[in-house]
């Protein structure tokens, strides 16, 4: 079986539909599970008291947001080299998901920094690179609305997804290249985590949640750009009659 | 000092909760829209000749 197959919007439209169901209901049920041990589990922190429960939405939103730019700057690689139609909008489908995790992440943020660092916002490594991840999802956005040819707009915009690609790493290691306000990685695959077990389970639950929603959200909105590109062919209009 | 945390975490969960709520409903509308404007062209029959469904960007994205 080629599966390249699945690239062209025809064979992928039905396909994303049938799974869109999956994604969203495990979505729901993992973050219904991540908030009962987030809240009904996990114990009160010693230092921070009960506001350190806004992890179980900061820290999967930040996740989601860094790792849906990588997905979007491996579409855009499809992009410009096999020109792949879907992989084009498959960016397009997932920029206001990641944008919104960005915004999340950043607001969850600063009401997590006003009660523990005194202070809403700092010009900090980890924060600032944040907000420029937000301004790149904004520019992607705006760039690949102005531009009226489709192709020129989805080949342009791959190339700023591509650009911008170098503040992901700039992120993930802003905490240990500079001394930040920010805490350092409390979960890493080297190293054993620095909080209790059931802070954690809740924690990577959330995080699952936020990853089946961040699917089920660029498969439906997939679904919508295929059919406004694809709405003169034969095989939408027919999905309709 | 609990009083205050409870309403940090209330405004940081409704903002999640309202940031996620938007979206879901942008996306159902833009899904309607799409479906619509699919429908209103096809009855206006405005483009006589479609595209062929044996586009080759639709055949395959092969290398």
């Amino acid at each position: 079986m080629n599966p390249f197959r699945f690239a062209a919007p025809p064979v992928f439209y039905p396909l994303a539909g049938r799974l869109l169901p999956w994604f969203t209901a495990a979505a729901v049920l993992l973050a219904v599970a991540g908030l009962y041990v987030g809240f009904g589990i996990a114990p009160t922190d010693f230092q921070q008291g009960e506001v350190y429960r806004i992890i179980f939405i900061h820290v999967p939103s930040a996740w989601m947001a860094m790792f849906i730019y990588l997905v979007m700057a491996g579409y855009a690689v499809l992009t410009l080299v096999w020109r792949s139609k879907l992989s084009a909008m498959m960016c397009r489908a997932l920029a206001p998901t990641g944008a919104i995790m960005a915004v999340i992440a950043l607001l969850t943020g600063a009401i997590w920094g006003k009660p523990t660092w005194g202070a809403w916002w700092v010009w900090d490594a980890r924060l600032t690179s944040t907000l420029i991840l937000l301004f790149l999802y904004l520019g992607y956005m705006a760039l690949v609305a102005a531009i009226d040819d489709t192709t020129r707009a989805d080949r342009a915009g791959a190339l700023l997804l591509l650009v911008g690609v170098v503040n992901v790493p700039i992120i993930y290691f802003s905490v240990r290249w500079w001394n930040t306000l920010h805490q350092g990685a409390s979960v890493s695959l080297t190293a054993s985590p620095k909080m209790a077990s059931t802070m954690l389970t809740g924690m990577l639950l959330m995080s699952l949640a936020a990853w089946m929603y961040a699917i089920a959200a660029a498969l439906h909105r997939v679904r919508s750009i295929i059919l406004q590109r694809e709405r003169h062919t034969r095989w939408v209009r027919q999905l309709f009659a | 000092m609990l009083e205050s945390h409870l309403s940090y975490l209330a405004v940081a969960y409704g903002f999640t909760a309202l940031a996620i709520a938007i979206e879901c409903v942008v996306l159902l509308r833009t899904r309607r829209q799409s479906i619509e404007q699919v429908r209103r062209e096809r009855d206006l029959d405005l483009d006589d000749h479609y595209e062929s469904i044996a586009d080759p960007r639709n055949e395959a994205a092969t290398p």
